[in-house]
This record gives C-alpha cells, sequence and structure tokens, in this order.
C-alpha cells in the first residue's frame, strides 16, 4: 500500500477540526460560568455599596480582588487553549502515523 | 533467494522498530496532563471554603463576639495548608505554569482575607465582607478547577485515535 499524502493531510485537517468542533461548546460554556461568576461578585459588591456599608478602601482593596480573578479566569483559558491545540495536533499526528504504517510493508 | 527474503525482513523489522520509535516521541505536550488526585483535591479545597464561610455567615452575627478571629483561627491555618499543598504539588509540574500562578494568586488572596479577620488584633468581620469574601475565593477555586479539568478537553478524540492506531 503506498503512502497518498493528499489524503493523509485531508485526514489530519478533518481530525483537527473534529477536535476543534467538539471542544468548543465545552470551552463556551466554562467562560459562560466565569460570566455568571463575575456578575454575582460584582452585584454583591454594588449592594454593599449603595447601602452604605463598604468604604471606599474596601471598595479598592475588592476591585483587586476583581483584577486577580480575571487574571485566574484568564489563565484557566489559556490553558483551555493549550489543551484543545494539544488535543488537535496529536490527533493530526496519529492520522499521519496510521498513514505511514499502513504504507510500510509487511513482514 | 533465501538471503535475499531474510534480508527484507530484516529491514522491514527495523523499519517497524523505528517507526514505533518516532511515533512514541511525536506527542505535542503542552501543559501537564490532567491528574484526577489533584482534581480531586481541587474540589475538596473548594467545598471547604464555602463551609467555612457559610457556616460564619449562618451561626454567627455580625459584631458577634463569636464572630471574633480567635474562633477561625484554627480553620484558617487547616485551609492555608490545603492550599499551600496544592500550590507546592503544582508548582512541581512540568508546563504548569499557569496553573502555578492561579494558585499562588488563590493563596496570597486567602492570605489577606485572613488579616482581614484578624484585624489589628482578635478581629471580626461584617455581614457583606463574608460573602464577598466567600464569592471571590470561589471564583478564584473556580479557575483552578477548570484549570485542571480542561487537560481533559479533546482528550477523547486522541484516545479514541490511539486505540485504533495501536
Amino acid at each position: 500500500m503506498g503512502f497518498d499524502i493528499s489524503a493523509t493531510l485531508q485526514s489530519m485537517e478533518g481530525a483537527v477540526k473534529n477536535t476543534v468542533t467538539t471542544a468548543w461548546p465545552q470551552a463556551q460554556a466554562i467562560w459562560a460560568s466565569f460570566e455568571q461568576t463575575n456578575k454575582n461578585i460584582l452585584a454583591d459588591m454594588a449592594t454593599a455599596t449603595i447601602s452604605g456599608q463598604m468604604s471606599k478602601a474596601e471598595l479598592q482593596s475588592y476591585l483587586d480582588d476583581m483584577k486577580t480573578t480575571l487574571q485566574a479566569q484568564l489563565l484557566a483559558t489559556e490553558i483551555m487553549a493549550l489543551a484543545v491545540a494539544q488535543a488537535a495536533a496529536n490527533a493530526a499526528l496519529d492520522i499521519f502515523w496510521a498513514a505511514v504504517n499502513a504504507a510500510i510493508p509487511t513482514i | 533467494m533465501h538471503k535475499l527474503i531474510q534480508q527484507k525482513r530484516l529491514l522491514a523489522a527495523l523499519l517497524l522498530i523505528v517507526n514505533a520509535l518516532s511515533f512514541s516521541a511525536c506527542k505535542v505536550q503542552l501543559i501537564s496532563a490532567y491528574d484526577d488526585a489533584i482534581h480531586t483535591q481541587i474540589t475538596t479545597a473548594s467545598k471547604d471554603i464555602d463551609t467555612f464561610y457559610t457556616q460564619m455567615l449562618a451561626t454567627t452575627t455580625q459584631g458577634s463576639t463569636a464572630r471574633q478571629y480567635s474562633n477561625y483561627a484554627s480553620a484558617y491555618a487547616t485551609i492555608e495548608v490545603e492550599l499551600r499543598q496544592l500550590y507546592t504539588i503544582n508548582s512541581t509540574r512540568a508546563k504548569n505554569a499557569q496553573q502555578d500562578t492561579i494558585c499562588k494568586l488563590t493563596l496570597n488572596q486567602w492570605l489577606k482575607y485572613e488579616a482581614m479577620h484578624k484585624g489589628t488584633g482578635n478581629g471580626t468581620l461584617m455581614d457583606f465582607q463574608i460573602t464577598l469574601n466567600r464569592d471571590f475565593m470561589l471564583a478564584k477555586m473556580q479557575a483552578m478547577e477548570v484549570s485542571e479539568r480542561v487537560k481533559m478537553l479533546g482528550a477523547s478524540q486522541t484516545a479514541t485515535t490511539n486505540t485504533t492506531n495501536q
């Protein structure tokens, strides 16, 4: 059996697409849950500020916490992107090696 | 003729070995592998933090002596140990810089909130402070949990392909 480079490349592209397409809804759901968390926090901060319980210094301190929370969420998103890229690359490589294996003459 | 067949077989075997070796070396690794034990540890710490603040809010009242720092010092230390352990474990994993930072940010925030409760001695907290401290701690824990769980994203497809190839 020969090695068909065009067919292999097409299969590799298909594997990448399939991995990314399957992971996309999960990534969206995770980002939506982060958004919901942030909305709840901002609502609690607004309540405490409007009712006059929270001082300006305390508000500033919690805004700093919001910054680090966003930083943590963005880092988690970065890991998510890397995980999808890794899975897609490995799926493509698996296709490539399967094609190479098939092209090698049997003993 | 017999010698030629033998040489051909030897060449094919050699090609298979080279191929197998290349195959095992050619895996892309951009992040550390998913660890179920670490994931469980994260969810346990998250639950402990939630329980800590929710109980404080439910069982004590604003301004009461029951809410003073000294009554919670031991629980603060227990959770600090859990968070420090997560930070230590994650900082020793290769290709794990992002999660390592999340753990560090979470631990720092816990220490900040403990200092807030402690005040200048044996301080206390207002209801809104407990609510917000819980909100922010759980948001960080959520990011930490997600950063471990997403390492499995797309893994099922890869695993299926691997099984087919082997």
